[in-house]
């Protein structure tokens, strides 16, 4: 998603040079090593040095000044790091700061519990005036650079790492605050959000080669606003609503305040554990560790069904 | 003569405001007035006599907002109508800035934000090479904030010539004397590159004189100041950080201002 992220900037970048603009900047921690030497090369690239809390309130400045700002470092030093600063001087001023952060969930599993950022779509979500994505693949990083110039105000694009891989082919109808249906289905529903949305469609798939047509997949790629609307209407009827996420509870909460007052369905969640994460691994290892592995979500689903 | 004059008037202003500020925090029952005191002669010779078009200021230290409202209302920026409202019920103006009232940069109840935001602005000027100083006002406490101390590397690394930071060298901070020395905190300015000076914070002449020079680095001025300056009972007392001054002392302080 990185690469993703800096050879489509690197295109925007170009084109306002095309046409002797200067208005879009990237400014890092610090970081980028192998990712943004092209950026670097068209004098837009800014190392803030390591001072996070520094570097949001000069983009909020920049911004002021009508620059359009991304803002770039590994999640936990670019959202947890410099919180106060987002809120008062980025969202309050409601200023198109662009919030790109790097190593979603358990991206960095063998980097350590401070690297992994479980709660940041909580925090990015409790933050008024700021939009939050959550992609599922690199295609959608590269919608999202498109889109992304039609909100005004601040945005976080929480990004994987490198090397995730393209799970549909439905880049082309993405809205930003829109959920997306990428598996139509009668009787289970998986709503996911980020990089698990290829459990929850590796699940669907599972489940549907068993009974086909009973399982449905509806992937939040943005967090705020949450399309509440859409969850609830896809849990109409459904006998089981699952959420599957790379947070401790965030889209489980949001998705349950959406069905809330539909009796018919059995709830089920697959999140990370509220703690910190004391085992090292590849991601794969560390999701199957907390039974988030395809054959777990997929065998508690058919519990539920069978009951 | 004319210098006579607009000095006069300078002074005027500040009589004139201090007064205004002893009614008001009593009014709004509202804190911070020592500081307020402290900064006001600051912000009347920026926006009186220094200030253009293209220049900005942030009053990092947030807590003096009441001296900025009072300012920007004699400025005519803020309207009769809306600075009528502080201290009531609904009104727009809190005790600290807030976003969206016209005149106000940044929301800086926190301290060690500003000199960042500034930085900022200042930086993107420098880019597309446009005009304008960023006048950014700190408290002595404040650049205790690591944050500020960013700010001040970044602002150095960066020669941004056109960002004048002004420190309102007041010794308090809200519990104690300012516990790093202003001596200390020029050291470390003068070190990340930026022009230093020390500067009287009450002397109208000697303000503008130097807010108006910039050089090709960042400035810093240490503006050597009083809490509460103008109202004797006042004076350096580190309780009108906190107290609003009662009814009955509304009139025995307003008869003192000279
Ligand atoms: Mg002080």
């Amino acid at each position: 998603m990185r690469n993703t992220f800096s050879r489509e900037l690197l295109k925007i970048i170009a084109e306002e040079q095309g046409r002797n603009e200067s208005r879009t900047w990237l400014m890092s921690g610090d970081l980028g090593f192998s990712a943004f030497e092209a950026i670097r090369e068209t004098g837009r690239f800014i190392n803030a040095g390591i001072s996070e809390q520094n570097m949001i309130g000069v983009a909020s400045g920049m911004a002021k000044e009508g620059k359009n700002v991304f803002v770039y470092s590994i999640i936990p030093f670019l959202l947890y790091r410099t919180f106060e600063q987002i809120r008062n001087d980025v969202c309050y001023p409601n200023l198109p700061v662009r919030l790109v952060g790097t190593g979603a969930g358990l991206s960095y599993s063998d980097a350590g519990a401070t690297h992994h950022p479980l709660e940041d779509l909580k925090v990015a979500d409790s933050l008024p005036s700021m939009t939050v994505l959550s992609p599922s693949d690199p295609k959608e990083v590269e919608a999202f650079m498109r889109l992304l110039k039609g909100v005004k105000g601040p945005i976080y694009l929480r990004l994987a790492r490198n090397g995730d891989p393209v799970l549909h082919d439905r880049h082309g109808s993405m809205a930003i605050g829109k959920a997306l249906r990428l598996v139509k289905g009668s009787k289970v529903l998986i709503v996911s959000t980020g990089i698990v949305t290829k459990t929850a469609l590796e699940v669907a798939g599972m489940l549907n080669s068993e009974d086909d047509g009973i399982a449905e997949v509806i992937e939040i790629h943005t967090f705020k606003p949450f399309d509440s609307e859409a969850v609830r209407s896809a849990a109409k009827g459904k006998d089981i609503v699952a959420t599957i996420e790379d947070n401790t509870g965030a889209l489980e909460n949001k998705v349950a305040v959406s069905i809330a007052g539909l009796q018919e369905q059995k709830f089920i969640s697959f999140k990370l554990p509220d703690q910190f994460t004391h085992i090292s691994g590849t991601k794969e290892y560390l999701f199957e560790a907390y039974g988030m592995g395809p054959r777990d979500v997929f065998n508690r689903i058919k519990g539920l069904l069978d009951e | 003569m004319m210098k006579m004059t607009s000095l006069q008037e300078l002074k005027a202003i500040g009589t004139e405001l201090r007064k205004e500020l002893v009614v008001k925090h009593s009014e709004a029952k509202m804190a911070h007035i020592g500081s307020d005191l402290s900064c006001l002669d600051i912000m009347i010779t920026l926006y009186f006599r220094v200030l253009g078009k293209d220049d900005h200021f942030i009053l990092s230290k947030g807590h003096a907002a009441l001296a900025l409202y009072a300012v920007l209302h004699k400025k005519g920026i803020i309207t009769d109508q809306v600075y009528g409202t502080l201290g009531k019920n609904g009104s727009m103006l809190g005790e600290h800035p807030i976003y969206g009232i016209k005149g106000i940069e940044a929301a800086t109840g926190s301290l060690g934000h500003g000199l960042s935001i500034g930085a900022g602005i200042a930086l993107a000027k420098k880019l597309d090479g446009s005009k304008g100083t960023v006048y950014v006002l700190l408290s002595d406490g404040e650049c205790q904030e690591g944050s500020t101390l960013e700010a001040m590397n970044f602002a150095g690394l960066h020669k941004l010539g056109n960002l004048v930071a002004i420190v309102d060298s007041n010794k308090f901070q809200a519990y104690d004397r300012t516990l790093i020395p202003d001596s200390q905190v020029q050291k470390e300015f003068d070190t990340a590159g930026w022009t230093t000076k020390r500067i009287p914070g009450h002397d109208f002449i000697e303000l503008e004189s130097n807010l108006r020079k910039t050089s090709a680095a960042p400035t810093l001025y240490i503006a050597d100041t009083v809490l509460g300056k103008g109202v004797s009972d006042m004076e350096d007392k580190l309780e009108w950080h906190y107290k609003s001054p009662t009814k009955e002392q509304v009139d025995e302080f307003v008869k003192k201002i000279k």
